[in-house]
Formats: C-alpha cells, sequence, structure tokens
C-alpha cells in the first residue's frame, strides 16, 4: 500500500469526506465488478457498490486499521452481493440481457460481436449453475486474483473451505463448458 | 502419483505456491497419462475462457457523483432524525419515570385501557369482515344503547336540577 492511499484512508477514517471520494475513484470498478460476479446483473450490481460506499461511509470510523481497508469494503460488498443474489432467487428475478462487454480486438465485425455476446451468456449462464459459495470464491479468486488467504479473512471461513470451493467449482465449470472433452 | 490423487490436484496446477514436489510428481504423471492430461488441457482451457468472457464493467464519474449523493442524503437524514430520536427517548424515559417510579399502580389500570380498546378493535374488525346486514343491525343496536344511556343521563341530570 503506498504512502499516498495510506494516508487517504486514514483522513477518510477521521471523516474527510474528499479523502473517501477519492477512495470511491479508485475502488468502483473493484466493487462493481465483485458485486457483478456474485450477482450477474449490471443494474444491481452497481446499485449494490452504491450501497458499500455507503455503508463503508456511515461506519469507517470503527475499521481497526488502514491496512485492513480493502478486505473490509470487498467484504460488505460480497455479503450486499450475497444477500441481493438470495433475493433475486427468491423472487426468481432473471437477470436482464444489459451488459455485454465488446470484444478486446479494436473493430470487431457484427459476426465477432454477437458471437462473443453468446460466449458471454454461455458464461454467465454456466456460473448459475454454480452454488452461491462456490460463484463468491471463485469471482475473487479468478476475477479480482485474491490469494486464498485473503479470501479466508474476507469470507470469514478456513484457507482448506476457500480451497475445496475453488477446486469444486472449477471442475463445475469445466463440466458445464468443455462437456465434449470428459 | 496415481490417477486419482493427479485428478483431484490438476485445478491447481498453475498455481506457483503449488509445492514443487508434487508439480514434479505430477509432471511424471502426466507424461504418461493421456486421460490426465486431457482433463488438464479442459481445465487450462476453461480457466482461459473465464478470463476471456467474464464482462467486465467500467463505471463513470456519474457512478461517484451519485454515490456521493447518496452519502450526502442520508448525511442530512440523519442529522434530521437525530433530535426527533432524541425527542422520543426522553419522552419515553419520562414515561416510564411517571408509570413506574411515580404511579405503579396506574399500569394496571392502563392495561385493563388497552385490553379493553384491544377487544373493541378486534370485535369492529369481525363486524366489518361479516355481513352487510350484521352490520346494520349492530349500528342499530349500539345507536339504542346510545340513546337509552343518553335519556337516562338526561334523567338524572333534570331530578338534579329539580
Amino acid at each position: 500500500m503506498t504512502e499516498e492511499l495510506s494516508t487517504t484512508i486514514q483522513n477518510a477514517m477521521t471523516g474527510d469526506k474528499n479523502s473517501f471520494t477519492r477512495l470511491v475513484w479508485r475502488y468502483r470498478d473493484h466493487i462493481v465488478n465483485i458485486a457483478f460476479g456474485v450477482i450477474g446483473n449490471s443494474q444491481d450490481a452497481e446499485d449494490i457498490a452504491q450501497e458499500t460506499f455507503l455503508k463503508a461511509y456511515l461506519s469507517i470510523g470503527r475499521l481497526s486499521s488502514v491496512n485492513a481497508f480493502y478486505q473490509w469494503l470487498v467484504r460488505i460488498a460480497v455479503n450486499l452481493s450475497i444477500d441481493k443474489k438470495k433475493a433475486n432467487i427468491l423472487r426468481r428475478a432473471k437477470p436482464l440481457e444489459d451488459f455485454f462487454s465488446a470484444p478486446s480486438n479494436s473493430a470487431p465485425s457484427p459476426e465477432c460481436v454477437i458471437e462473443h455476446r453468446e460466449q458471454q451468456r454461455r458464461l454467465l449462464d454456466a456460473l448459475d449453475c454454480l452454488s452461491l459459495d462456490q460463484r463468491t470464491v471463485l469471482i475473487l479468486c479468478e476475477f479480482q486474483e485474491l490469494s486464498y488467504k485473503e479470501i479466508a479473512l474476507i469470507l470469514d471461513i478456513p484457507i482448506g473451505t476457500v480451497r475445496s470451493r475453488i477446486s469444486a467449482a472449477k471442475y463445475r465449470l469445466r463440466e458445464i463448458l468443455a462437456p465434449e472433452r470428459s | 502419483m496415481d490417477c486419482k490423487t493427479c485428478m483431484g490436484s490438476l485445478w491447481e496446477y498453475n498455481d506457483p505456491d503449488l509445492d514443487r514436489d508434487v508439480v514434479r510428481q505430477m509432471n511424471e504423471h502426466l507424461a504418461a497419462c493421456p486421460a490426465c492430461s486431457r482433463e488438464l488441457r479442459a481445465l487450462t482451457d476453461t480457466s482461459i475462457f473465464l478470463k476471456e468472457y467474464m464482462p467486465v464493467l467500467t463505471v463513470d464519474c456519474a457512478f461517484v457523483q451519485a454515490t456521493m449523493d447518496k452519502i450526502s442524503l442520508s448525511e442530512s437524514a440523519a442529522s434530521f432524525l437525530k433530535p426527533i430520536v432524541g425527542v422520543g427517548f426522553a419522552l419515553s424515559f419520562l414515561n416510564l419515570v411517571v408509570m413506574v417510579i411515580i404511579c405503579p399502580t396506574c399500569i394496571n389500570l392502563l392495561f385493563s385501557i388497552g385490553a379493553m380498546l384491544f377487544a373493541f378493535v378486534k370485535l369492529g374488525a369481525l363486524i366489518i369482515q361479516t355481513a352487510p346486514v350484521l352490520q346494520i343491525v349492530f349500528g342499530i343496536a349500539i345507536s339504542a344503547l346510545l340513546f337509552v344511556v343518553l335519556a337516562f343521563a338526561r334523567q338524572l341530570s333534570m331530578r338534579r336540577i329539580a
């Protein structure tokens, strides 16, 4: 953690709103993508990210250490996302087909864009087949590239549980996404 | 290393923290076992697929603005509610002091009044749920009762005046 970031978090902890705004700028994409990974809906993900920052602002004074800020923020986002996902499952709300990122090449052909969207939809459907626990751990490990230890701290579970959930998630996804090889 | 052990560890084959001895044993097994090699390729392909096609969201400054607006709104709501909550707590405390410390017998009376009110409300709700004819009958009965009570009160007051 850089000294500048550490000072910003310290100032935010004392109630400095400008410092907190800088933290929102810095972590906005991380938090939105974590929420999106768990929920699978971009609109809900943005709402949850906003709620995460609001909750963080209201309780940042209780944060024990500057170094724990990111893990603490991710924990809030994950808990809110899990609650939202559970509520969506109960309401049987289907994710809207609202968000698809474009392929990485600069000028993709229409066929390429359609293909890319189909694969993204396939991936999101496959993620929906995982349990919520497996999905959450996989999102934090594969896409946010957090270590097993960090994930264990964030979710408050043993490292062995993190490893077993990741392993189960990967084998399940492999079954769904590459069945021709089994 | 046998196939079962190798298959169980394939998912973390590319993990740099994996024990070197385990990696060496896995490599030896993979070189001789086409089934495990196929499984490893499938898992690697799945990981690549995940990285390539997982949508990545980016939010603009409107998101930050909306978030900070929400925070400001929440702060102003909290500052507005604080005195109201304070007054509420003070009144509750005062009520507690009067009812429990100053006038403990009032509690029984209050409970009785509360129970009566509850019974009336329950009766009312029951009547509303029943047929309209019953409501009319009950209305007439209540009016008659009221009339009798008022007439009696009038007669009593007339006697006193006389």
